[in-house]
């Protein structure tokens, strides 16, 4: 039990222990939700990927005529990103409707925890999973790589490295909205809506291009409206030049990065809006 | 029944299942065609379409359709040899005519599309392409150039088509269009002596020696090797037979083996074996032919020259 003295040093019983941070609260349920996804044996896909790209790697030299370099990198990153994807719409979706399930919510709001602190805890934990996730996946393709190409891997490498850093935004994106989704329906409508969002969101540039070709001010203005309404998902694709040992400028990394983190902070503060309205008795 | 029970005749339906589905597959396949395999044929989306369809994993279906492109590559030249004949894919490669134009230039235009700075893809495409269809590879370098400003060798590729087929002032051309990217003089020189004298066989050495120095794709580089070999067996052959020719001259009769010319092949700059025989670009010993009508010099069984 925690006491405090006054100045006169008199001692003080009655006072209640002060409560944790905010900041603490977010990073406690943080840490629990990167635990869990870890009992949940979330990060075994990284056997998987393992094992793909070790295949990969025996088999491509023989079988591309000597694009094996290419091919693993290409193979690598489509991987992260679609392993990434699916972790960050089927566990995020599962965040609070798990907490919901399991009667877990009511203890935890039991205490001095804000629904939104709840669930920036919960997007950070997720996004924590996700970066160990990403990191692991990046250092076995970096060392396949080291082993097809042993000279010369230096350019390959800066631009894997930087692709996969706007991997990782894109997947915190998908994350905001997982729990976005989460936030207010089903998990089976908030998984159907986030993989529509990440289909639709890398077809957004083309409602851009679409918008050049009508006339009407009401069309061209409807499809301004979603594409500057939804996000472009194809800001973050870089997998293909990075193949090729292009690395994406650090202009463009850093726009990304602004852009990832602005559609994060509308998409979480949409979340904290719809989970505070909503009713769990 | 007990639980032990229960888990064996759960195990028992699981392969009764498994087993009646794999026997209804059996049934059910014999009574429909053999679909044809999925690599003989040209894809299905228009290639703009399917990029859009990618959703950021361009790359990757770029890599699936490139694999499949060797594949059927692959299996055309299994298909054309000859009963019994060893293949070699390295020589067969600018000469396959068994492969479906439509097929190709669909699979080349997909993987292009989808990944534009794929640069092996035109490499290939510039030995591949021109002998079924020449304008659809002049089509596809020119849209590698495009795509690709920066690389200069594309142009070589260009040129290497042009040359094939005879045109002179376009492969020249294409030359100095390169040359103007890159500060590499051969390029310019590469042009006058194309402009001056396209067929000598010198100007062949040059332009497939620089194919070998350039190329990126491991196929082609070996394509562009066994090229140089056999343009050089071609030269030494003629150099032999003018020997032989010399020998035929002075003692009029074929040498009855070579050690009877061993010197004068040496002294022709050829090299030779110790045992007396003059060595191929591959190593093997050429064969000396001798018949009724006279004596002629041929590659060796062994020999990995190719015989044209």
């Amino acid at each position: 039990m925690l006491a405090t003295t006054d100045a006169a040093g008199t001692l003080d019983l009655t006072q209640a222990p002060p409560a944790p941070s905010s900041r603490r609260r977010v990073a406690a349920i943080a840490r629990n939700t990167f635990r869990e996804a870890v009992r949940d044996r979330v990060l075994y896909n990284l056997v998987l990927f393992v094992l793909l790209l070790s295949v990969s790697a025996i088999f491509l030299g023989a079988a591309s005529a000597s694009q094996d370099a290419k091919i693993i990198v290409d193979l690598g990153l489509s991987a992260m990103l679609l392993f990434g994807a699916f972790i960050a719409i089927f566990v995020g979706v599962g965040l609070v409707w798990k907490e919901i399930e399991r009667r877990t919510l009511y203890a935890i709001f039991a205490k001095p925890v804000g629904r939104g602190e709840f669930l920036l805890g919960k997007y950070l934990g997720l996004c924590l999973t996700l970066a160990v996730n990403v990191v692991v996946m990046g250092a076995g393709v970096s060392l396949v790589l080291f082993y097809v190409v042993s000279r010369g891997a230096a350019p390959l490498l800066a631009a894997l490295w930087l692709t996969i850093a706007l991997i990782y935004l894109e997947l915190s994106l998908l994350t905001a909205v997982a729990l976005l989704f989460s936030s207010f329906s089903s998990p089976v409508f908030s998984a159907f809506g986030s993989v529509a969002l990440f289909v639709i969101g890398h077809f957004t540039a083309d409602l851009k291009g679409f918008a050049t070709l009508f006339d009407a001010a009401a069309a061209k203005g409807l499809l301004l409206a979603l594409y500057y309404g939804l996000p472009n998902l194809s800001t973050f694709s870089r997998i293909t030049a990075a193949a090729h040992g292009i690395a994406p400028p650090v202009a463009h990394v850093l726009g990304a990065l602004a852009y990832a983190v602005a559609w994060d902070v509308a998409l979480l503060a949409a979340a904290a809006l719809l989970f505070a309205r909503r009713d769990f008795k | 029944m007990t639980a032990r029970a229960r888990q064996g005749a759960l195990v028992l339906a699981l392969l009764l299942g498994f087993a009646g589905a794999v026997g209804m597959a059996r049934v059910l396949d014999a009574g429909r065609p053999t679909l044809r395999a999925v690599a003989d044929e040209a894809p299905y989306l228009a290639p703009d379409t399917a990029r859009r369809l990618a959703l950021g994993f361009e790359g990757l279906a770029a890599d699936w359709y490139w694999l499949s492109m060797l594949q059927y590559i692959g299996r055309r030249i299994e298909e054309s040899r000859t009963a019994g004949a060893a293949v070699d894919q390295a020589v067969q490669l600018d000469r396959i005519k068994s492969v479906d134009p439509r097929v190709l230039r669909r699979l080349l235009d997909m993987i292009t599309t989808l990944d534009p700075r794929f640069t092996a893809v035109y490499e290939f495409a510039a030995v591949v392409l021109p002998a079924v269809d020449a304008e659809a590879a002049i089509t596809l370098l020119e849209k590698g150039i495009r795509e690709n400003p920066d690389q200069w060798y594309l142009h070589q590729q260009l040129a290497y088509i042009f040359w094939q087929r005879g045109e002179n002032l376009a492969a020249a051309d294409a030359f100095r269009r390169g040359a103007n990217m890159t500060t590499a003089r051969w390029m310019e020189h590469m042009a006058d002596n194309i402009e001056a004298r396209g067929d000598d066989p010198q100007v062949a050495r040059a332009m497939y020696a620089r194919m070998y120095e350039q190329a990126q794709d491991e196929q082609v580089k070996e394509w562009a090797r066994r090229r140089l070999m056999e343009l050089q067996s071609l030269e030494e052959r003629r150099a032999i037979r003018g020997v032989l020719s010399a020998f035929i001259k002075a003692q009029q009769r074929c040498p009855r083996d070579w050690t009877e010319v061993t010197a004068a092949l040496a002294s022709a700059g050829l090299p030779v074996s110790p045992l007396g025989p003059p060595l191929d670009p591959s190593g093997a010993p050429y064969m000396l032919v001798l018949s009724p009508l006279g004596c002629d010099v041929t590659l060796h069984p062994v020999s990995t020259v190719p015989r044209g």
